[in-house]
């Protein structure tokens, strides 16, 4: 019996509220929807989710509503979230990953974490040529299963590129010590930010 | 921001939230802005294509320029609507179709053939107009013009209160189309800037639009490249286009629902502007700041 895990994006363009008359977003929506109602399963799961870098106002982390309207959309309860700082150190990353594994095994999870935001002269970062070794790491270990990658991310860097998945990416990486099965992958980055949907499963539950 | 009212035209009903740009099509020879560009009818029908391509909501085919000039009788004015709106007709079965006369022996000629919107602009000239538009379950716009007989130019009038007289005007004449049997969602009022107007009454009117939007019935207005712009910033004809999308913007915040005009694609950017800022159309496409 192995637990399914799913990573998808938090943009909040994916979110109704910020859709315009052209929804710039629908596929990527729909997809990301996919992949978390494949990870429930007719279950539920546990999201797992930053806290906003430019919080101003007292909503909950738009990783949390984005998450969870993928959830709804998938037809998928949300057991718990989990809020991870997004500046939260690897050590508090790694707790929180290894204290989900002993209260929840068998729990599916979904990660809502995206790359880096300065791919490009027009991305809300602007461009970091830096981004794409960093992102193409991320990348690389989702498709391969072996996260070392991800647990050597360094927060000042990742917090440079303003790659804001890098902590929900840590407790993942930290849930699963050993490496995780890779089942699915697109990453691709049209506004800018890299956003991931991702598909994997944790073998040893 | 002011809202309108709900308003139903050819087949369609629209909500008080619309605004809807009809686009002048004029079969004369003389009218003060194009000065005869769409006289012949295949000259006319490429306007209408041109302008359903640029997003009008409507058109009105007009027959007789507004201001004096050579007299155009009514089998004359059907020589030049009556087939023009049976093409248009043919071309575009749902296009709804207005016909700007205050004749009602061209309104039935033109209903016959197809036509769904009457714009009597001359403020029930002809008695038996709101009749004809029952008849045949067409819409009606009513408008203001201070009671002056059709073609003639305001000179030296006075209103205690401009807007007052339009709004008992436009009301009384609400009132009467609906005691002909116009379908109530179905009359359309106009202040008709400059018409019985000079440009400080037109000023007036459109500064307190608002007490004629929130009447219950939906207003249009005629605003393109009129003199009331051009006098407002001493601008000749062909150079009031800016003027007029500024007045549009506001009148559309203030609830005018219907603008006729004669530059469609600059109107509907106007209008969906006004729109979206006032929350009743999403923006296009949003991802700044946003991915």
């Amino acid at each position: 019996m192995s637990t399914r895990v799913a990573v998808v994006p938090s943009a909040p363009l994916l979110l109704p509220e910020y859709t315009g008359r052209e929804d710039v977003g629908a596929g990527l929506r729909a997809r990301a929807a996919e992949a978390v109602g494949w990870a429930g399963d007719g279950g539920d799961v546990v999201l797992v989710v930053a806290t906003d870098r430019e919080q101003r106002g007292t909503r909950p982390p738009l990783g949390q509503r984005v998450g969870t309207h993928f959830a709804g959309t998938a037809g998928v309860g949300v057991a718990a979230v989990v809020v991870v700082g997004w500046d939260a150190s690897p050590a508090e990353c790694a707790a929180l990953g290894e204290h989900l594994a002993g209260s929840a095994p068998g729990q599916p999870l979904v990660v809502v974490a995206d790359g880096s935001a300065r791919r490009g002269e027009k991305a809300p970062g602007h461009l970091d040529e830096r981004a794409f070794a960093v992102d193409g790491s991320v990348v690389a270990a989702l498709r391969s299963g072996d996260l070392d990658p991800v647990r050597r991310l360094d927060p000042a860097l990742c917090a440079d590129l303003l790659l804001h998945g890098r902590a929900p990416l840590q407790v993942l990486a930290a849930r699963s010590p050993g490496p995780v099965v890779p089942v699915a992958l697109e990453a691709d980055d049209p506004w800018g930010v890299l956003h991931v949907v991702a598909r994997l499963q944790l073998p040893e539950d | 921001m002011t809202s309108g009212a709900p308003l139903r035209l050819g087949r369609t009903e629209y909500p008080a939230t619309a605004r809807l740009v009809m686009a002048i099509v004029n079969r004369t020879p003389d009218s003060f802005y194009d000065k005869g560009l769409t006289w012949a009818a295949d000259a006319a029908l490429d306007r209408v294509r041109q302008v359903v391509d640029e997003g009008a909501d409507l058109v009105d085919i007009g027959g007789i320029k507004a201001a004096p000039g050579a007299e155009v009788d009514a089998a004359e004015e059907r020589r030049r609507v009556v087939g023009f709106v049976e093409r248009v007709r043919a071309e575009y079965p749902d296009l709804v179709v207005s016909v700007d006369t205050w004749r009602a022996e061209v309104a039935r000629a033109v209903l016959e053939v197809g036509a769904d919107v009457i714009n009597d602009a001359w403020g029930g000239a002809d008695p038996d107009l709101p009749a004809v538009a029952a008849e045949f379950g067409a819409s009606l716009v009513c408008t203001h013009t201070g009671g002056v007989t059709p073609r003639t130019r305001p000179h030296r009038i006075e209103y205690d209160d401009v807007v007052a007289d339009a709004r008992a005007s436009l009301l009384a004449q609400a009132e009467r189309a609906v005691a002909a049997g116009v379908e109530p969602s179905r009359v359309v009022v106009d202040p008709a800037h400059d018409f019985g107007k000079n440009t400080w009454h037109s000023l007036e009117v459109t500064r307190r639009l608002e007490e004629l939007t929130t009447l219950g019935w939906p207003v249009l207005v005629s605003l393109s490249n009129k003199d009331f712009v051009g006098e407002a910033l001493d601008r000749p004809v062909g150079e009031r286009l800016t003027g007029t999308l500024a007045a549009t913007a506001l009148c559309a915040w203030k609830g005018a629902q219907v603008y006729r005009v004669h530059e469609v694609r600059e109107t509907r950017e106007v209008l969906d502007l006004v729109s979206v800022v006032a929350g009743d159309l999403p923006p296009a496409r949003t991802v700044r700041g946003l991915a």
